[in-house]
């Protein structure tokens, strides 16, 4: 179970007997809760204090929508996310929350996700020609909460059932108690974020030891579960190739490939708003300091002479680890696919491999 | 000057500039050294807030990345004698500027250097422009003919034609592919 610990708890009224709030009152007996009927006013917080202020709510809005992540001009593996949450129980320095919810001072869980689920039913039906990867750690991470919201209990069965969709749970934590009580199913697929052991470090703080990550990814594929890893963000440290080069050796000394769905690259991304949070709030000032430029989407990367070198080099260790793995970069042109893998694949090429991929 | 008398000067520049409270608030929160730093910086160069904020972001990601201190980096001899060169206010400017982008960002300048001299050792004629996307953030080396006759564009573009076939472009085209 991860260290974080909400200071106070506010519940939609309807919600009183809902398992995340009985979830709540188990785990943290001592913290008060407080019912509200919405619209919930909440004075302004600073960012990391409102992390600890849980808000258990209906969602009313859309759950369903594509990754943000995909823009114009670059390659995008038309990968769909599923809001359960919004805010992250982690505080990662270079998180883009700090800008995209600067305003929201809660950490919210959605209790309905029957409403949810509802939703992605209507859109696999609308399309059954249609092969979807459909992720929730989007605005908060996918596992890290399982144990107050047990959405996986509800996840898991519901994307086995189906015939056109892959689930994706990315996590930083090693919460996996609850998925290792469920069966597997190929359409579920549990995904670490990992990095540089330095990087997790000082930029990650309260998430779990790379180690830790690797340890549970295993303890998932030895119980019939696949498992991806995202490499992102990618930082250009002065010693990178010793660092990622370690990352790689861990995984292919610890995890069967033959049963990673995929593996994904992608470097630091800056929006302007996102630079500004975090020098506002102090956060990754050694990331910063980098040579970083902009790049057509507006936001800032490290220039290609340091970022590309790092894609091939990666690419290259994993394809000696097992060539047969899906690989991808995320939120890159064309141009950097070409120079990278040697093709531009379209979107709906992108998306193929990943979720075509034979278990 | 102490830390009062420099504090006092701070806050008169700054206002007399016109500066956000924002940025006097964290001038003023820098350590004696560091503010009267970005003080010489910004007197020397009669810099408007704008100016200051950027050149104060370089010097200070300089100093993270060099752990050394912000007064280090603007003290530095290369910059004072830049700040005290007999120059005008916006040749000092671009001169000071020109400093710290070249330390801020080195491993761009150099690979910005060799297109540069690849491009200059082309000798390609007046009437031949090449321009390479900006930070090397695109795929593309943009050739540019001019001729006030069919005989006159036909040279350039002979011109152009002739230089694709160099080392020198395979060469820049490798400087886009991240391979410096």
């Amino acid at each position: 179970m991860i260290a974080w610990q909400p200071e106070v708890v506010f519940v939609e009224r309807g919600l009183e007997n809902s398992r995340i709030l009985s979830n709540v009152r188990a785990y943290y007996p001592s913290v008060p809760v407080h019912a509200f009927e919405p619209p919930l006013p909440m004075p302004p917080k600073d960012f990391a204090a409102a992390k600890r202020q849980l808000v258990i709510q209906r969602h009313r809005g859309s759950f369903l929508h594509h990754c943000p992540a995909g823009t114009t001009g670059l390659v995008c593996c038309n990968y769909l996310v599923v809001h359960l949450g919004a805010n992250c129980p982690f505080d990662c320095s270079y998180c883009f929350l700090q800008e995209y919810l600067a305003n929201s001072p809660a950490l919210r869980l959605f209790a309905n996700i029957e409403d949810a689920l509802a939703e992605v039913a209507a859109v696999l039906r609308r399309h059954p020609q249609r092969r979807f990867r459909i992720g929730t750690g989007e605005l908060i991470d996918s596992l890290a909460l399982d144990h107050l919201t047990e959405h996986t209990r509800t996840l898991v069965p519901f994307f086995a059932a189906q015939n056109n969709a892959v689930l994706e749970l990315k996590t930083k934590s090693a919460s996996v108690d609850g998925l290792l009580a469920l069966p597997a199913s190929e359409n579920v697929v549990v995904a670490w974020s990992v990095n540089a052991a330095r990087v997790i470090e000082e930029e990650e703080p309260g998430t779990a030891p790379l180690a830790a990550r690797i340890a549970a990814a295993r303890r998932l594929q030895d119980a019939g579960y696949r498992v991806a890893f995202h490499f992102d963000p990618l930082i250009a440290l002065e010693d990178w190739p010793k660092a990622y080069r370690e990352v790689v050796d861990l995984l292919s000394a610890s995890i069967d490939p033959r049963r990673v769905a995929w593996v994904s690259l992608g470097h630091l991304r800056l929006s302007p708003g996102l630079k500004r949070a975090m020098r506002e709030r102090g956060r990754g000032t050694r990331l910063l300091a980098a040579e970083f430029v902009p790049g057509p989407d507006g936001k800032e990367r490290v220039w290609r002479g340091l970022r590309l070198p790092m894609y091939r080099s990666i690419l290259q260790w994993l394809e000696s680890w097992d060539p047969d793995i899906p690989r991808y970069i995320c939120m890159e042109p064309a141009g950097v696919w070409e120079r990278t893998f040697g093709e531009a694949p379209s979107d709906q090429e992108v998306a193929a491999r990943l979720v075509g991929r034979a278990p | 000057m102490n830390s009062q008398p420099l504090r006092d000067a701070i806050r008169h520049y700054a206002t007399e500039r016109h500066y956000r409270l924002e940025t006097l608030e964290r001038w003023l929160g820098l350590g004696d050294d560091d503010a009267r730093a970005l003080y010489r910086l910004a007197t020397s160069l009669r810099l408007g807030e704008n100016q200051l904020r950027d050149l104060w972001q370089w010097a200070a990601d300089i100093a993270v990345r060099e752990q050394t201190t912000l007064a280090a980096v603007l003290e530095a001899p290369e910059i004072t004698a830049a700040l005290e060169a007999k120059w005008s206010r916006n040749d000092r400017l671009q001169r000071v500027k020109h400093i710290l982008r070249r330390r801020r960002f080195p491993q761009l300048c150099q690979a910005e250097d060799r297109a540069r001299s690849l491009i200059e050792a082309a000798a390609l004629p007046a009437s031949v422009d090449l321009a390479l996307p900006r930070f090397f953030e695109g795929e593309e080396v943009v050739v540019t003919c001019r001729g006030k006759t069919p005989a006159e564009l036909q040279a350039a573009l002979q011109a152009a034609l002739r230089w694709t076939s160099t080392q020198a472009c395979a060469e820049l085209f490798a400087l886009l592919g991240g391979e410096a």
